[in-house]
């Protein structure tokens, strides 16, 4: 029988390599998506993801499942996206969005709808500051006060980013050459 | 006719709006068809972000590229706090909590870490003068280190797997004992009680701030040496 992630992550926490590479087979895909969708760089995205599993073996010696170690891992996903871009000055000039379909492919799907990947691509193509609040908000289902405390900013700020990668989503979507 | 703001609109959606804000609102796009429309769109939108596959397919060779950072520094940090908090020093915690929970080590006050850094330039002369003196004579057998009842759960927690594997070397080295000459015994076991000295240090230090990420990697990193020398003990043990 498969064993449950919380079951893992102890087992991990323990030093157990097996169960931290299950944790990581079963996780990886989530992570993976944060690190892409808020930097909007693939390359940038599996150099995230490697550096949270990284940190995650070495920090887990604390796991103590107070919370889901889901929600923790999730979360030091975000983190580790914000703080390279606050400490990475190659993030101060434009990222360039990633367009390859491969790159946006769901595990275990075949192919990308057509409305999906236009999304996916919008998304990609907001600015960082919208683009940061509309992935946590709309897509990780974070709180706009856990937002305003995760990227430093008013709740108010969180408010009107998302309404800004609302609008830019919308327009890009209903006139996908504007 | 007076329109409510954009984002009065986009809280209506999200559902943030208390209840008499909300009638109020649901009033006036009763009346206004526009404003209904753009409701009706961000919905659309947002109904087609939630939809969104959570996972991504990872590239290939992803997990091979994580083992080898691991194998290269497989010694594990210790975050300062307990839970479950993001562990990164001097980053803003997220999701609750007060931000900058944690203090960044050369912030930390020097006399917090003194007996941990005593203890751990102890022990590199101690493990360098025992290598040594195993290298050129033979190996000895060990003591095992136990942690103080009373020892909180976190420490039982982070100090039990190198206890297990402590414990299973030193059975074979007990058993191997009579290959080593006397004296390799006597200094591998003064070696080891520098080394339990230290994580006893260290382990009184914790108790009294157990969210001291230093002292505990210091910790970690003491076991870990301990392991070290029982090993290469036990390899000698058995003549190879």
């Amino acid at each position: 029988m498969e064993a449950d992630i919380e079951t893992l992550a102890a087992r991990a926490a323990a030093g157990d390599r097996p169960a931290f590479d299950a944790l990581y087979e079963r996780c990886v895909g989530r992570v993976y998506a944060i690190c892409l969708r808020m930097s909007a760089d693939a390359g940038e995205a599996e150099r995230l993801t490697q550096d949270v599993f990284v940190r995650v073996w070495r920090k887990l010696g604390s796991f103590r499942a107070e919370s889901r170690f889901t929600t923790w891992l999730h979360r030091l996903a975000v983190n580790e996206v914000l703080q390279s871009r606050r400490s990475d000055q190659r993030r101060l000039r434009r990222v360039e969005p990633t367009d390859d379909e491969v790159l946006l492919r769901a595990p275990g799907r075949a192919e990308v709808p057509g409305l999906r990947l236009d999304l996916e691509r919008a998304i990609a193509q907001l600015p960082p500051g919208a683009r940061h609040v509309l992935v946590l908000f709309d897509i990780e289902g974070y709180s706009q006060e856990e937002i305003g405390r995760m990227l430093g900013i008013a709740v108010g700020t969180v408010k009107a980013q998302l309404h800004r990668a609302r609008r830019l989503l919308r327009a890009r979507l209903e006139r996908p050459e504007a | 006719m007076h329109h409510p703001h954009e984002e009065r609109l986009q809280d209506y959606v999200d559902d943030l709006l208390c209840g008499e804000e909300r009638a109020e609102l649901e009033g006036h796009l009763a009346a206004c068809a526009a404003c209904a429309e753009e409701i009706r769109r961000t919905r659309e939108l947002q109904h087609a972000l939630r939809e969104l596959p959570r996972e991504l397919a990872a590239p290939a060779g992803l997990r091979a590229a994580i083992n080898a950072r691991i194998d290269e520094q497989p010694l594990r940090e210790a975050p300062a706090d307990a839970g479950m908090a993001p562990p990164e020093a001097g980053r803003r915690a997220i999701g609750g909590g007060a931000p900058e929970r944690r203090v960044p080590l050369l912030d930390r006050p020097l006399r917090a870490l003194r007996p941990a850094l005593a203890a751990a330039a102890l022990l590199l002369v101690a493990l360098s003068t025992a290598l040594t003196l195993l290298l050129v004579r033979e190996s000895g057998p060990a003591v095992a280190t136990v942690p103080a009842a009373g020892t909180p759960r976190m420490l039982l927690a982070v100090e039990r797997p190198y206890q297990r594997e402590a414990d299973q070397l030193n059975a074979v080295l007990t058993a191997g004992r009579e290959v080593l000459a006397p004296g390799t015994v006597r200094i591998l076991e003064e070696n080891l009680r520098v080394i339990d000295a230290a994580l006893g240090e260290a382990r009184e230090a914790l108790r009294e701030d157990p969210g001291n990420a230093a002292v505990l990697a210091l910790l970690r990193a003491t076991h870990e040496r301990r392991l070290d020398l029982l090993r290469q003990a036990t390899r000698w043990s058995q003549g190879t």
